[in-house]
Protein backbone atom coordinates (compact mmCIF):
# COMPACT_ATOMS: atom_id res chain seq x y z
CA UNK A 1 0.00 0.00 0.00
CA UNK A 2 1.52 3.49 -1.49
CA UNK A 3 1.02 6.74 0.55
CA UNK A 4 -1.28 7.80 -2.13
CA UNK A 5 -3.87 4.74 -1.61
CA UNK A 6 -3.46 5.38 2.24
CA UNK A 7 -3.82 8.96 1.97
CA UNK A 8 -7.59 8.08 -0.01
CA UNK A 9 -8.49 5.06 2.23
CA UNK A 10 -8.02 7.95 5.63
CA UNK A 11 -10.08 10.59 3.62
CA UNK A 12 -12.78 8.60 2.78
CA UNK A 13 -13.04 6.79 6.08
CA UNK A 14 -11.17 8.79 9.00
CA UNK A 15 -14.82 10.40 10.03
CA UNK A 16 -17.17 6.91 9.44
CA UNK A 17 -14.89 5.22 11.71
CA UNK A 18 -14.09 8.05 14.27
CA UNK A 19 -18.09 8.76 14.41
CA UNK A 20 -18.59 4.51 14.33
CA UNK A 21 -16.37 4.40 17.81
CA UNK A 22 -17.74 7.95 19.45
CA UNK A 23 -21.30 6.23 18.77
CA UNK A 24 -20.23 3.11 20.78
CA UNK A 25 -18.42 4.88 23.33
CA UNK A 26 -19.48 8.02 23.73
CA UNK A 27 -16.06 10.09 24.26
CA UNK A 28 -14.64 12.05 21.48
CA UNK A 29 -11.03 12.23 21.79
CA UNK A 30 -11.13 8.44 22.93
CA UNK A 31 -12.69 7.69 19.65
CA UNK A 32 -10.45 9.84 17.46
CA UNK A 33 -7.17 8.53 19.49
CA UNK A 34 -8.33 4.70 18.40
CA UNK A 35 -9.02 5.65 14.52
CA UNK A 36 -5.79 7.13 14.75
CA UNK A 37 -4.51 3.38 16.11
CA UNK A 38 -6.76 1.56 13.39
CA UNK A 39 -5.05 3.58 10.73
CA UNK A 40 -1.71 3.22 12.35
CA UNK A 41 -2.23 -0.70 12.08
CA UNK A 42 -3.16 -0.69 8.69
CA UNK A 43 -0.59 1.46 7.68
CA UNK A 44 2.43 -0.77 9.80
CA UNK A 45 0.73 -4.36 8.57
CA UNK A 46 1.22 -3.14 5.20
CA UNK A 47 -2.76 -4.38 4.67
CA UNK A 48 -3.30 -4.84 0.99
CA UNK A 49 -6.66 -3.30 1.19
CA UNK A 50 -8.82 -2.88 -1.94
CA UNK A 51 -11.25 -0.16 -1.67
CA UNK A 52 -13.98 -2.27 -1.93
CA UNK A 53 -13.56 -4.27 1.25
CA UNK A 54 -11.38 -1.69 3.18
CA UNK A 55 -14.26 -0.59 5.20
CA UNK A 56 -15.59 -3.97 6.41
CA UNK A 57 -12.03 -4.20 7.87
CA UNK A 58 -11.53 -0.61 8.84
CA UNK A 59 -14.75 -1.10 11.24
CA UNK A 60 -13.79 -4.39 12.40
CA UNK A 61 -10.07 -3.41 13.52
CA UNK A 62 -11.60 -0.36 15.24
CA UNK A 63 -14.09 -2.98 16.35
CA UNK A 64 -11.42 -4.84 17.99
CA UNK A 65 -9.12 -2.03 18.84
CA UNK A 66 -12.31 -0.10 20.75
CA UNK A 67 -12.67 -3.96 23.10
CA UNK A 68 -9.30 -3.86 24.09
CA UNK A 69 -9.45 -0.16 24.88
CA UNK A 70 -12.74 -0.06 26.51
CA UNK A 71 -11.74 -3.24 28.76
CA UNK A 72 -8.58 -1.45 29.84
CA UNK A 73 -10.36 1.67 30.40
CA UNK A 74 -13.04 -0.49 32.53
CA UNK A 75 -9.66 -1.77 34.69
CA UNK A 76 -8.67 2.05 34.91
CA UNK A 77 -12.04 3.07 35.95
CA UNK A 78 -11.26 6.67 34.74
CA UNK A 79 -14.08 6.32 32.01
CA UNK A 80 -17.99 7.38 32.20
CA UNK A 81 -19.94 7.05 29.36
CA UNK A 82 -21.17 10.51 28.13
CA UNK A 83 -22.40 11.28 24.88
CA UNK A 84 -21.63 14.79 24.06
CA UNK A 85 -23.60 16.45 21.13
CA UNK A 86 -23.01 19.80 19.88
CA UNK A 87 -25.95 21.56 18.20
CA UNK A 88 -25.03 22.85 14.54
CA UNK A 89 -25.59 26.26 13.44
CA UNK A 90 -29.38 25.39 12.34
CA UNK A 91 -30.78 24.64 15.66
CA UNK A 92 -27.80 26.80 17.96
CA UNK A 93 -29.47 28.44 20.51
CA UNK A 94 -29.78 29.49 23.94
CA UNK A 95 -33.28 28.35 24.32
CA UNK A 96 -33.90 26.42 27.43
CA UNK A 97 -35.99 24.26 25.69
CA UNK A 98 -33.31 23.42 23.46
CA UNK A 99 -30.83 22.35 25.95
CA UNK A 100 -33.49 20.23 27.41
CA UNK A 101 -34.29 18.28 24.82
CA UNK A 102 -30.22 17.92 23.67
CA UNK A 103 -30.15 17.06 27.23
CA UNK A 104 -32.81 14.54 27.13
CA UNK A 105 -31.70 13.12 24.17
CA UNK A 106 -27.95 12.78 25.13
CA UNK A 107 -29.32 11.29 28.38
CA UNK A 108 -31.36 8.46 26.05
CA UNK A 109 -28.90 7.93 23.92
CA UNK A 110 -26.48 6.90 26.78
CA UNK A 111 -28.75 4.46 28.50
CA UNK A 112 -29.49 2.83 25.16
CA UNK A 113 -27.60 -0.15 24.56
CA UNK A 114 -24.74 0.19 22.80
CA UNK A 115 -25.22 -1.94 20.23
CA UNK A 116 -28.55 0.16 19.13
CA UNK A 117 -27.32 3.43 19.57
CA UNK A 118 -24.72 2.57 17.08
CA UNK A 119 -26.65 1.46 14.17
CA UNK A 120 -28.93 4.26 15.18
CA UNK A 121 -26.47 6.87 14.81
CA UNK A 122 -25.11 5.42 11.96
CA UNK A 123 -28.53 5.89 10.32
CA UNK A 124 -28.98 9.21 11.31
CA UNK A 125 -25.69 10.90 11.52
CA UNK A 126 -23.69 9.06 8.73
CA UNK A 127 -27.01 9.14 6.79
CA UNK A 128 -25.94 5.44 5.63
CA UNK A 129 -29.31 3.06 4.00
CA UNK A 130 -29.89 0.09 6.31
CA UNK A 131 -28.11 -2.49 4.00
CA UNK A 132 -25.06 -0.37 4.14
CA UNK A 133 -25.29 -0.28 7.64
CA UNK A 134 -25.03 -4.12 8.03
CA UNK A 135 -22.57 -4.34 5.55
CA UNK A 136 -19.95 -2.37 7.70
CA UNK A 137 -21.35 -3.67 11.00
CA UNK A 138 -20.98 -7.77 9.52
CA UNK A 139 -24.58 -8.28 10.96
CA UNK A 140 -27.94 -8.75 8.81
CA UNK A 141 -30.40 -5.84 7.56
CA UNK A 142 -33.15 -7.44 9.50
CA UNK A 143 -31.02 -6.74 13.03
CA UNK A 144 -30.88 -3.65 11.83
CA UNK A 145 -34.19 -2.73 11.23
CA UNK A 146 -35.06 -4.39 14.89
CA UNK A 147 -33.00 -2.16 16.39
CA UNK A 148 -33.99 0.67 14.71
CA UNK A 149 -37.14 0.71 16.31
CA UNK A 150 -36.19 -0.09 19.12
CA UNK A 151 -34.08 2.83 19.75
CA UNK A 152 -37.59 5.10 18.08
CA UNK A 153 -39.41 3.21 20.05
CA UNK A 154 -37.82 4.00 23.26
CA UNK A 155 -36.82 7.88 22.65
CA UNK A 156 -40.45 8.29 21.71
CA UNK A 157 -41.20 7.16 24.65
CA UNK A 158 -38.65 9.51 26.52
CA UNK A 159 -38.22 12.91 24.17
CA UNK A 160 -42.47 13.39 24.13
CA UNK A 161 -43.21 13.36 28.38
CA UNK B 1 -36.54 31.51 17.39
CA UNK B 2 -39.31 28.92 17.07
CA UNK B 3 -40.22 27.37 20.78
CA UNK B 4 -40.14 24.30 21.50
CA UNK B 5 -42.76 22.76 23.84
CA UNK B 6 -42.31 19.14 23.94
CA UNK B 7 -45.57 18.38 25.01
CA UNK B 8 -47.07 19.82 21.86
CA UNK B 9 -44.82 18.47 19.34
CA UNK B 10 -44.95 15.61 17.39
CA UNK B 11 -42.15 12.99 18.33
CA UNK B 12 -41.10 13.00 14.46
CA UNK B 13 -40.81 16.91 14.82
CA UNK B 14 -38.64 16.55 17.78
CA UNK B 15 -36.65 13.90 15.96
CA UNK B 16 -36.18 15.68 13.30
CA UNK B 17 -34.43 18.61 15.69
CA UNK B 18 -32.25 16.00 17.30
CA UNK B 19 -30.90 14.82 13.89
CA UNK B 20 -29.16 18.37 13.93
CA UNK B 21 -27.08 17.46 17.00
CA UNK B 22 -23.54 16.27 15.51
CA UNK B 23 -20.78 14.69 17.66
CA UNK B 24 -19.03 17.06 19.77
CA UNK B 25 -15.56 18.02 18.60
CA UNK B 26 -12.76 16.68 19.17
CA UNK B 27 -9.71 18.21 20.62
CA UNK B 28 -7.61 16.89 17.65
CA UNK B 29 -8.85 17.38 14.04
CA UNK B 30 -8.98 14.67 11.37
CA UNK B 31 -5.77 17.42 9.77
CA UNK B 32 -3.87 17.33 13.02
CA UNK B 33 -4.50 13.23 13.01
CA UNK B 34 -3.04 13.16 9.08
CA UNK B 35 0.05 15.35 10.08
CA UNK B 36 0.88 12.57 13.20
CA UNK B 37 0.07 9.99 10.70
CA UNK B 38 2.33 11.11 8.22
CA UNK B 39 4.99 11.56 10.65
CA UNK B 40 4.86 7.88 11.51
CA UNK B 41 4.51 6.76 8.03
CA UNK B 42 8.19 8.38 7.86
CA UNK B 43 10.05 6.33 10.37
CA UNK B 44 10.44 2.61 8.71
CA UNK B 45 7.92 -0.12 9.71
CA UNK B 46 9.82 -1.55 12.91
CA UNK B 47 6.83 -2.72 14.57
CA UNK B 48 6.60 -5.21 11.99
CA UNK B 49 9.78 -6.41 12.55
CA UNK B 50 9.89 -6.30 16.32
CA UNK B 51 7.23 -8.66 16.21
CA UNK B 52 8.59 -10.85 14.18
CA UNK B 53 11.93 -11.09 16.22
CA UNK B 54 9.99 -12.11 19.46
CA UNK B 55 8.35 -15.01 17.22
CA UNK B 56 11.51 -15.72 15.37
CA UNK B 57 12.99 -16.00 19.04
CA UNK B 58 10.13 -17.95 20.42
CA UNK B 59 10.37 -20.43 17.35
CA UNK B 60 14.62 -20.22 18.74
CA UNK B 61 13.43 -21.29 21.87
CA UNK B 62 11.17 -23.98 20.94
CA UNK B 63 13.68 -24.99 18.43
CA UNK B 64 16.47 -25.64 21.05
CA UNK B 65 14.80 -26.87 23.49
CA UNK B 66 13.33 -29.71 20.90
CA UNK B 67 16.80 -30.26 20.07
CA UNK B 68 18.27 -30.27 23.53
CA UNK B 69 15.33 -33.06 24.46
CA UNK B 70 16.47 -34.80 21.32
CA UNK B 71 20.11 -34.96 21.99
CA UNK B 72 19.21 -35.90 25.57
CA UNK B 73 17.09 -38.83 24.70
CA UNK B 74 19.80 -39.96 22.23
CA UNK B 75 22.57 -39.36 24.20
CA UNK B 76 20.12 -41.51 26.72
CA UNK B 77 19.65 -44.00 24.26
CA UNK B 78 23.34 -43.95 23.34
CA UNK B 79 24.95 -44.80 26.54
CA UNK B 80 22.66 -46.00 29.11
CA UNK B 81 25.09 -48.90 29.80
CA UNK B 82 24.39 -52.16 31.56
CA UNK B 83 26.78 -53.72 33.48
CA UNK B 84 27.30 -57.28 33.87
CA UNK B 85 30.10 -58.23 37.08
CA UNK B 86 31.00 -61.28 38.17
CA UNK B 87 33.09 -61.04 41.24
CA UNK B 88 36.55 -63.89 41.59
CA UNK B 89 35.21 -67.74 42.82
CA UNK B 90 31.69 -66.49 40.83
CA UNK B 91 30.02 -67.79 37.77
CA UNK B 92 27.15 -65.87 35.97
CA UNK B 93 24.88 -66.10 33.31
CA UNK B 94 23.43 -63.34 31.30
CA UNK B 95 21.08 -62.73 28.41
CA UNK B 96 21.53 -59.94 25.85
CA UNK B 97 18.84 -57.81 24.36
CA UNK B 98 18.90 -60.53 21.37
CA UNK B 99 18.13 -63.19 23.50
CA UNK B 100 21.50 -64.45 22.94
CA UNK B 101 23.30 -66.03 26.45
CA UNK B 102 26.51 -65.28 27.71
CA UNK B 103 28.10 -67.06 30.53
CA UNK B 104 31.05 -65.30 32.70
CA UNK B 105 33.81 -66.93 34.28
CA UNK B 106 34.98 -65.60 37.28
CA UNK B 107 36.66 -62.21 37.82
CA UNK B 108 35.11 -60.92 34.53
CA UNK B 109 32.98 -57.98 33.33
CA UNK B 110 30.23 -57.93 30.06
CA UNK B 111 29.18 -54.19 29.32
CA UNK B 112 26.90 -53.26 26.49
CA UNK B 113 24.26 -50.49 25.62
CA UNK B 114 20.47 -52.33 25.46
CA UNK B 115 18.80 -49.10 23.74
CA UNK B 116 21.37 -48.41 21.43
CA UNK B 117 21.11 -52.39 20.63
CA UNK B 118 18.84 -51.96 17.35
CA UNK B 119 21.49 -49.89 15.65
CA UNK B 120 24.88 -50.95 17.14
CA UNK B 121 25.42 -54.67 18.38
CA UNK B 122 28.55 -54.30 20.87
CA UNK B 123 29.89 -55.80 23.78
CA UNK B 124 32.64 -55.18 25.89
CA UNK B 125 34.04 -57.91 27.88
CA UNK B 126 37.29 -58.08 30.25
CA UNK B 127 37.84 -61.23 31.22
CA UNK B 128 36.44 -64.97 29.89
CA UNK B 129 32.69 -65.34 28.83
CA UNK B 130 31.18 -67.79 26.29
CA UNK B 131 28.90 -66.92 24.21
CA UNK B 132 25.63 -68.94 22.66
CA UNK B 133 24.24 -65.89 20.22
CA UNK B 134 20.95 -66.85 19.14
CA UNK B 135 20.51 -68.09 14.90
CA UNK B 136 21.04 -65.18 12.93
CA UNK B 137 22.01 -62.67 15.26
CA UNK B 138 25.16 -60.92 14.24
CA UNK B 139 27.10 -58.68 16.91
CA UNK B 140 30.77 -57.65 18.08
CA UNK B 141 33.02 -58.50 20.93
CA UNK B 142 35.20 -55.59 22.19
CA UNK B 143 37.82 -56.29 24.42
CA UNK B 144 41.20 -54.43 25.16
CA UNK B 145 43.19 -56.08 22.63
CA UNK B 146 40.94 -57.34 20.29
CA UNK B 147 37.25 -57.84 18.76
CA UNK B 148 35.43 -60.79 18.13
CA UNK B 149 32.33 -60.49 15.23
CA UNK B 150 30.09 -63.59 15.30
CA UNK B 151 26.79 -64.52 13.46
CA UNK B 152 24.86 -67.80 14.50
CA UNK B 153 27.49 -69.02 16.72
CA UNK B 154 28.97 -70.21 19.89
CA UNK B 155 32.26 -69.36 21.47
CA UNK B 156 34.39 -69.17 24.13
CA UNK B 157 36.73 -65.18 24.66
CA UNK B 158 39.63 -65.48 26.97
CA UNK B 159 40.67 -61.50 27.38
CA UNK B 160 42.89 -61.04 30.52
CA UNK B 161 46.08 -58.86 30.84
CA UNK B 162 47.88 -59.73 27.83
CA UNK B 163 46.08 -62.60 26.61
CA UNK B 164 43.83 -63.08 24.06
CA UNK B 165 42.10 -66.06 23.08
CA UNK B 166 39.00 -67.00 21.48
CA UNK B 167 37.87 -70.39 20.51
CA UNK B 168 34.74 -71.28 18.10
CA UNK B 169 32.57 -73.75 19.05
CA UNK B 170 29.93 -73.37 16.30
CA UNK B 171 29.25 -70.94 13.16
CA UNK B 172 32.02 -68.61 12.34
CA UNK B 173 33.99 -66.12 14.77
CA UNK B 174 35.90 -63.08 12.76
CA UNK B 175 38.52 -62.02 15.29
CA UNK B 176 40.65 -58.83 14.90
CA UNK B 177 44.05 -57.98 16.58
CA UNK B 178 43.54 -54.32 17.76
CA UNK B 179 47.15 -53.92 17.90
CA UNK B 180 48.12 -54.13 13.87
CA UNK B 181 44.65 -55.05 12.84
CA UNK B 182 45.54 -58.69 12.04
CA UNK B 183 42.58 -60.79 10.74
CA UNK B 184 41.41 -64.05 11.25
CA UNK B 185 38.39 -65.80 10.34
CA UNK B 186 37.87 -69.38 12.45
CA UNK B 187 35.52 -72.19 12.46
CA UNK B 188 34.82 -75.43 14.93
CA UNK B 189 37.43 -76.14 16.92
CA UNK B 190 40.08 -73.96 15.75
CA UNK B 191 41.06 -71.15 18.10
CA UNK B 192 43.42 -68.02 17.98
CA UNK B 193 45.45 -66.22 20.53
CA UNK B 194 47.54 -63.45 20.49
CA UNK B 195 51.13 -63.45 20.29
CA UNK B 196 53.53 -60.98 21.84
CA UNK B 197 53.83 -59.22 18.31
CA UNK B 198 50.28 -58.70 18.19
CA UNK B 199 49.33 -61.10 15.31
CA UNK B 200 47.01 -63.71 15.68
CA UNK B 201 48.42 -67.17 15.76
CA UNK B 202 45.84 -69.26 14.86
CA UNK B 203 45.22 -73.07 16.44
CA UNK B 204 42.78 -74.61 13.44
CA UNK B 205 42.39 -78.25 15.41
CA UNK B 206 41.60 -77.79 18.90
CA UNK B 207 38.51 -79.44 21.31
CA UNK B 208 36.83 -76.67 21.42
CA UNK B 209 34.46 -78.63 24.24
CA UNK B 210 37.90 -78.26 26.22
CA UNK B 211 37.68 -74.63 26.15
CA UNK B 212 34.58 -73.72 27.61
CA UNK B 213 34.50 -76.66 29.99
CA UNK B 214 34.87 -74.07 33.11
CA UNK B 215 30.73 -73.64 32.32
CA UNK B 216 30.12 -76.86 33.83
CA UNK B 217 32.25 -76.20 36.68
CA UNK B 218 35.64 -77.90 35.48
CA UNK B 219 39.70 -77.26 35.63
CA UNK B 220 40.93 -77.94 31.69
CA UNK B 221 44.64 -76.92 30.81
CA UNK B 222 46.74 -78.24 28.34
CA UNK B 223 50.04 -76.81 28.25
CA UNK B 224 49.76 -74.35 29.91
CA UNK B 225 52.32 -72.47 32.38
CA UNK B 226 51.88 -72.85 36.10
CA UNK B 227 51.83 -69.55 37.13
CA UNK B 228 48.83 -68.94 34.17
CA UNK B 229 47.08 -72.16 35.73
CA UNK B 230 47.47 -70.97 39.51
CA UNK B 231 46.39 -67.60 38.15
CA UNK B 232 42.63 -69.10 37.16
CA UNK B 233 42.26 -71.15 40.35
CA UNK B 234 43.14 -68.27 42.35
CA UNK B 235 40.23 -66.92 40.45
CA UNK B 236 37.69 -69.44 39.84
CA UNK B 237 38.22 -69.39 43.71
CA UNK B 238 38.52 -66.09 44.76
CA UNK B 239 41.68 -66.23 46.52
CA UNK B 240 44.87 -64.58 46.06
CA UNK B 241 48.12 -67.02 45.26
CA UNK B 242 51.80 -65.23 45.85
CA UNK B 243 55.14 -65.70 44.68
CA UNK B 244 53.89 -67.14 41.13
CA UNK B 245 55.86 -65.05 38.59
CA UNK B 246 58.82 -68.15 38.17
CA UNK B 247 56.65 -71.01 37.32
CA UNK B 248 56.95 -71.54 33.81
CA UNK B 249 56.48 -75.23 33.97
CA UNK B 250 54.25 -76.61 31.52
CA UNK B 251 50.86 -78.06 32.81
CA UNK B 252 48.17 -80.43 31.80
CA UNK B 253 44.96 -81.86 33.36
CA UNK B 254 41.73 -81.92 33.47
CA UNK B 255 39.89 -82.36 36.83
CA UNK B 256 36.54 -81.25 38.46
CA UNK B 257 36.45 -78.21 40.34
CA UNK B 258 36.90 -79.02 44.35
CA UNK B 259 35.17 -77.55 47.05
CA UNK B 260 38.23 -76.67 48.83
CA UNK B 261 40.90 -74.65 47.55
CA UNK B 262 43.76 -76.61 49.14
CA UNK B 263 42.77 -79.69 47.37
CA UNK B 264 42.86 -78.46 44.12
CA UNK B 265 46.40 -76.56 44.98
CA UNK B 266 47.22 -79.84 45.84
CA UNK B 267 46.29 -81.69 42.89
CA UNK B 268 48.59 -79.26 41.12
CA UNK B 269 51.84 -79.19 43.17
CA UNK B 270 51.72 -82.76 43.31
CA UNK B 271 52.87 -82.59 39.59
CA UNK B 272 55.63 -80.37 40.52
CA UNK B 273 56.70 -81.39 43.83
CA UNK B 274 55.86 -77.86 45.08
CA UNK B 275 54.67 -77.16 47.96
CA UNK B 276 52.83 -73.73 49.24
CA UNK B 277 51.96 -72.30 52.65
CA UNK B 278 49.05 -70.68 53.68
CA UNK B 279 49.15 -67.32 55.17
CA UNK B 280 47.09 -65.53 58.17
CA UNK B 281 45.57 -63.48 55.86
CA UNK B 282 44.15 -66.48 54.34
CA UNK B 283 46.31 -66.10 50.95
CA UNK B 284 48.66 -68.43 49.75
CA UNK B 285 52.17 -68.27 48.66
CA UNK B 286 54.57 -71.02 47.06
CA UNK B 287 57.64 -71.51 47.96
Amino acid sequence: MDRADFKLLFDTYFDAIKNYVFYRIGDIDIATDITQDVFVRVWEKQMNLDMNTAKYLLYKIAKDMLVSKYRRLEVENKYSTRMQFEMTEAVESHDLDYKQLKLKYETALDKLPEKQRTVFLMSRNEELKYAEIAERLDISVKTVEKRMSAVLAYLRKVLTV
Amino acid sequence: MKNINNKNMDFDDLLAITDQFKPAKAKKSKEQVWAELELMMEKPIKKEAVVRNIQFRHWQVAASIALLISFGTLAVFRFYTKNVVCLAGDQTTTYLPDGSLVQLNAKSSLSFHPLWWKIKREVNLEGEGFFKVKHGEKFTVISTLGTTSVMGTSFNIFARDKDYEVTCLTGKVRVLSLINKDEVIITPNQMVALNNTGNLDANLNVNAKLAVKWTDGKFVFTQKPLNKVLAEIARRYGVEIQNTENLNQLYTGNFIKQKDVETTLAIVCKTFNLEYKKLPSGAFIMQ
